[in-house]
């Protein structure tokens, strides 16, 4: 793994576990297996959002099982009663809400991102990247999974700019 | 009567959240999934207090949604509070064009949800 893509994972892994910082009481961990080796239990909801920009190309994918989606969705405050149509609205606006969230530090790094909207969708398998360069985390809590894939199939160096 | 609330959002989940805060004040909420369906609900409504708008949505974003609003006759002036994950400068500037009277970072913390609501919709 390059410096530059050390730096883009970590900004965005660092958003992606605030995110669940807010809604989840219980300890969240990196989980100690390789992405293939999750032990995701069935339904597996993920979202795919582009990273596009001028010097950048790739996708950022979230694939989460049910009870993870579950046990962080805002709407588990409130007691409120959750169909596969919320996990799937849910896995996508993590999507967007990490990449949003890391625009700004990403910016610094001289890259100009476009947002895209999450396409979300629920499979019996986690997908499988195609021929990209692939960094991942892999959150776990209470024995259920969610995992942050960053795809890159293009990352030029640019002038860092000061943030 | 107290005013209503409008909120723009494609997320179902980010709607919600908004949603439970307006209700707990006793208020009531239109919602809708992107600018277009939103500026159909309001266009001829004179008792919206304050629309809370997304920016990055399908078929009609934030600040085309935030364009057409100012040109409808009931909503020159109706208060706007963005609500974003990304703190872009270049985005908020131009909402600011727009006369928006701020915005909120996702996820949306109740106090200052609730803050809005006593100010503009009590």
């Amino acid at each position: 793994m390059s410096d530059l893509e050390s730096r883009l994972a970590e900004i965005l892994n660092t958003r992606f576990v605030e995110l669940f910082q807010i809604s989840l009481k219980k300890p969240l961990r990196p989980a100690l297996c390789a992405q293939d080796q999750v032990p995701f239990v069935n339904p597996i909801f993920h979202a795919t959002i582009g990273l596009t920009g001028d010097g950048i190309e790739g996708q950022l994918v979230v694939i989460a099982d049910k009870k993870f989606l579950h046990e962080t969705h805002p709407e588990r405050r409130y007691g409120g009663v959750l169909d596969n149509g919320d996990y799937l609205d849910w896995v996508a606006e993590i999507s967007n809400r990490t990449l949003a969230g890391s625009k700004a530090h990403i910016q610094t790094m001289g890259y100009q991102l476009r947002l895209e909207q999450p396409q979300a969708k629920q499979t019996p398998a986690a997908p499988v990247p195609a021929d990209a360069h692939e960094l991942v985390q892999i959150l776990e809590s209470d024995g259920f999974h969610a995992v942050l894939s960053l795809r890159i199939k293009k990352l030029e160096a640019r002038s860092s700019k000061a943030s | 009567m107290s005013k209503k609330v409008m909120i723009v959002d494609d997320s179902k989940t980010a709607r919600r959240e908004i949603v439970r805060l307006v209700h707990n004040l006793g208020l009531m909420a239109f919602e809708a999934e992107n600018g277009k369906y939103g500026l159909e609900l309001i266009r001829n409504r004179t008792d919206i207090g304050l629309i809370f708008c997304d920016i990055n949505m399908p078929e009609m974003n934030g600040l085309e949604f935030l364009e057409a609003l100012r040109k409808e006759a009931n909503h020159k002036e109706t208060p706007v509070i963005m609500l974003t994950s990304e703190a872009a400068e270049d985005v908020l500037n131009k909402a600011k064009e727009f006369g928006i009277k701020g915005w909120i970072l996702k996820p949306a913390q109740p106090n200052s949800v609730k803050s809005l609501l006593e100010k503009f919709c009590a």
